[in-house]
């Protein structure tokens, strides 16, 4: 085949893909549409002031820690002031090389207690359990540094409650993030795992641990992540609801059924993307024991976290979630087209594969080679124009739905700016930020291939949410 | 229309004497909303006092209608108004509602017929409940816990010989929200009639007289440590003195449920002092036994 042939071929394969990649997104959207609608609607009498029934069933709240000495303290005490009727706060110091451990026990009168509890999961030597003398459902894990996953571990294996809820000590929750969390759990006994909208902090008001004012960010690039979380969570998860397909739970917040998480084997230790592969690995495991289970997902906002704020820490994080897909889907590859895969091994697996996880390479090319073929004059200007809008048009539609969604529905950002401002976003993010997004992932694509290891995954955060006053 | 109609519908529930103004139509499903808002927030004669206007202003028959032409919130609402105002032409379609597959309007059908006549609905309601696995027993507990606990238990032994495997369980579940005295009968009638560990394991839970203590001590060396483990808190609560080797033995049990929950008996015992405890302690041989001992001791008599 010629050289011209090459191009024009590829080009068909690009084009081809586009159109594939957005017409799945779209056929999402719209599922998503209709879940939300539902959703919306029978839970229409949630807003009655009704009290706790005392009936809700205890959580355990995990919080792996390492080296967070500047904001365990806060983090814990915003914790400790959640509506629900019955939790425990169980933060892992996992090794922490600053004064996290020490932090904590001046904060919280954390005293030495000889628990004895049973070891389910292996994790890294334990060196102590503290419990708080000032608040009876606060207890510290000090264990040998391991990464986050063998910290969550210990958690689970000190954990006294049947659900578990695993919280980054950065997250920031809604006061009611729990009871509108465990809602699955509630409404579908054969829930083992529930995760819910995350959304971005940047640009709020945080006072005390809490969200008492939302807005949107100065800075451009967290405003682009809004329109990009909108999408991610509104579409990417939503859609997948009714198919019991949800494939990601963000390790920001989700909540666990304890006892399939250890039959499970617990959190993978040699993973980047822990959340994720868990989350695979129990629709796995579930799947092919015949095992009936739902993994679900809340629509509602429950938990805000800070977006990155300079290119290289987008960077390091896109590269990072990158791997953490490879890794879920090459662990868990048994469970691609088997006959017992259902809706998560025949579509949603698949889906993950080709358009989430191979789009970067084809996204990436895609533009290189169109923008070649063009200064070579082997693409007119009319294919060009094609290529474009499929690419961005596409993109334009499925951001602008989720934005109408979103006020159609949750209505979080009221102000006229805040939607002026979305609006702006949703055009640039098209026109460069994703394509740069996808670069970053074929960064991290190249890091899993080449085998490159990242402990804790660190993410510098700027924090300046939490002191704005 | 918020502006008009709260400050009325807070007078009538504070008990004032309010004349309220004449309902437009296409106020009443908005007023519905509100309605249900305040009424979940208040008890007493403060509810009765807004189920009475809501039934002058003819809010019970906005709802009828809105049952079976409404929209699914305007329907959940309906379901909600009917249940508290106990309205007599609603029991029908509600019946109908509960057997319907979605599972959040079919049990705020469930719980609307409860709030209304529960003597009348449990003997029609109760196998269903027992049947129907997408009704959680959390959303169930806190709707019978509402109701009169002698109807409960009336409804739930006469349901119960025909019950049996995940029925007969869900059933001691439920019992659970009945006190003590009316749940024991249901327990005795499962110990003497079936060797189902899952069924006896949830009837040992219902125990807390101390005249089931000889009941109770058949189970703590069953084979299963579930069962064990149930006997072990049973006997927290029936047992005396006599009983305390029984427990000093679980504390050496091979599972550690049973040993955390022997050593919790043991140090909830009120006859038992910290000087006992901590001399038991000692004398102790068993490693695992001393741990759960000391571990229990420390959370629930800290020095």
């Amino acid at each position: 085949m010629s050289m011209l042939g090459v191009l024009y071929a590829s080009q068909i394969f690009f084009l081809l893909y586009f159109i594939g990649i957005n017409g799945v997104y779209i056929l999402l959207n719209l599922v998503a549409i209709s879940s939300l609608k539902r959703y919306l609607d029978q839970h229409a009498l949630d807003d009655l002031p009704r009290p706790y029934s005392g009936f809700e069933p205890p959580i355990s709240l995990l919080v792996p820690a390492y080296n967070e000495e500047a904001t365990i303290a806060a983090s814990v005490r915003s914790l400790l002031q959640l509506e629900y009727p019955e939790y425990e706060v169980v933060v892992v110091n996992d090794g922490s090389s600053d004064d996290t451990l020490e932090v904590m026990i001046r904060e919280f009168r954390m005293a030495q207690f000889p628990e004895a509890f049973r070891k389910q999961l292996e994790t890294h030597p334990m060196r102590s359990v503290y419990r708080s003398a000032v608040f009876p459902n606060l207890r510290l894990i000090d264990k040998e540094n391991g990464g986050k996953a063998d910290a969550l571990n210990a958690g689970i294996n000190a954990a006294r409650y049947p659900l578990f809820c695993a919280v980054d000590a950065d997250s920031i929750l809604q006061r009611d993030s729990l009871r509108r969390a465990v809602e699955p759990f509630l409404e579908e006994p054969l829930t083992i795992a529930s995760g819910g909208t995350v959304r971005i902090a940047n640009g709020c008001r945080v006072d005390g641990g809490f969200l008492t004012e939302i807005d949107l960010p100065h800075r451009l690039l967290p405003l682009l992540q809004i329109v990009e979380y909108l999408r991610a969570f509104l579409f990417g998860r939503l859609g997948w609801v009714p198919l019991n397909a949800v494939l990601v739970i963000s390790g920001a917040f989700g909540v666990f059924r304890r006892d399939r998480v250890t039959e499970a084997g617990g959190y993978r230790t040699d993973c980047v993307g822990e959340d994720m592969e868990l989350v695979v690995r129990l629709h796995r495991t579930h799947r092919l024991a015949r095992r009936p289970y739902r993994i679900s997902f809340v629509p509602d906002p429950i938990c805000w976290t800070e977006a990155p704020e300079t290119l290289a820490v987008l960077k390091s994080q896109r590269s990072r979630w990158q791997r953490g897909l490879s890794e879920s889907l090459a662990l868990n590859r048994s469970l691609f087209f088997h006959r017992r895969g259902g809706a998560p091994g025949w579509l949603a697996m698949p889906f993950m594969l080709i358009f989430e996880w191979f789009s970067p390479v084809v996204e990436t090319a895609g533009y290189a080679f169109v923008i070649a073929g063009f200064l070579l004059g082997a693409l007119s200007v009319e294919a060009l124009v094609l290529f474009i809008l499929v690419a961005v048009g596409f993109g334009l539609l499925l951001s602008t739905s989720a934005l109408l969604l979103e006020e159609l529905s949750f209505h979080m950002y009221p102000k006229p700016r805040h939607m002026l401002a979305m609006v702006g976003a949703v055009l640039i993010e098209n026109l460069g930020y994703r394509q740069l997004v996808s670069f970053y992932r074929l960064i991290g694509m190249w890091q899993w291939i080449t085998n490159k290891t990242a402990p804790w995954g660190r993410m510098t955060r700027s924090g300046s949410w939490q002191v704005r006053k | 229309m918020q502006a008009r109609w709260r400050p009325i519908l807070t007078s009538v529930a504070a008990g004032e004497a309010v004349d309220p103004p004449p309902i437009q139509e296409a106020e009443r499903r908005l007023l519905l909303g509100l309605w249900n808002h305040l009424r979940e927030s208040v008890k007493g004669d403060a509810a009765l006092q807004l189920e009475t206007l809501a039934r002058e202003l003819g809010l019970d028959a906005t709802a009828l209608a809105q049952l079976t032409t409404g929209t699914v919130p305007e329907r959940l609402f309906a379901i909600n108004t009917l249940g508290h105002l106990r309205t007599p032409a609603a029991w029908a379609p509600l019946m109908l509602l509960r057997q319907g597959e979605a599972t959040i309007m079919s049990l705020a059908a469930v719980q609307a017929l409860l709030r209304m006549d529960a003597e009348r609905a449990l003997p029609e309601l109760l196998a269903q409940i027992l049947d129907r696995d997408d009704w959680s027993i959390t959303r169930l507990l806190p709707l019978l816990k509402a109701i009169d606990p002698v109807v409960l238990q009336q409804a739930l032994l006469a349901e119960l010989p025909g019950t049996s495997g995940a029925a007969s369980r869900r059933l001691l579940i439920l019992a659970e929200v009945l006190p003590t005295e009316l749940a024991a009968p249901l327990a005795h009638q499962v110990i003497a009639s079936t060797d189902d560990e899952e069924q006896l394991a949830a009837a040992l839970r219902l125990l807390g007289d101390p005249r089931d203590a000889p009941l109770v001590r058949r189970f703590l060396s069953h084979p299963n440590w579930r069962i064990r483990v149930r006997a072990v808190s049973a006997l927290e609560k029936v047992g005396g003195e006599d009983d305390l080797p029984k427990l000093i033995t679980a504390l050496s049990d091979r599972e550690w449920w049973v040993r955390l929950r022997a050593a919790r008996a043991l140090v909830r015992l009120p006859f038992m002092d910290n000087e006992q405890l901590r001399r038991l302690q000692n004398d102790m041989q068993d490693r695992f036994a001393r741990d759960a001992l000391n571990q229990v001791m420390l959370e629930e008599r800290p020095q």
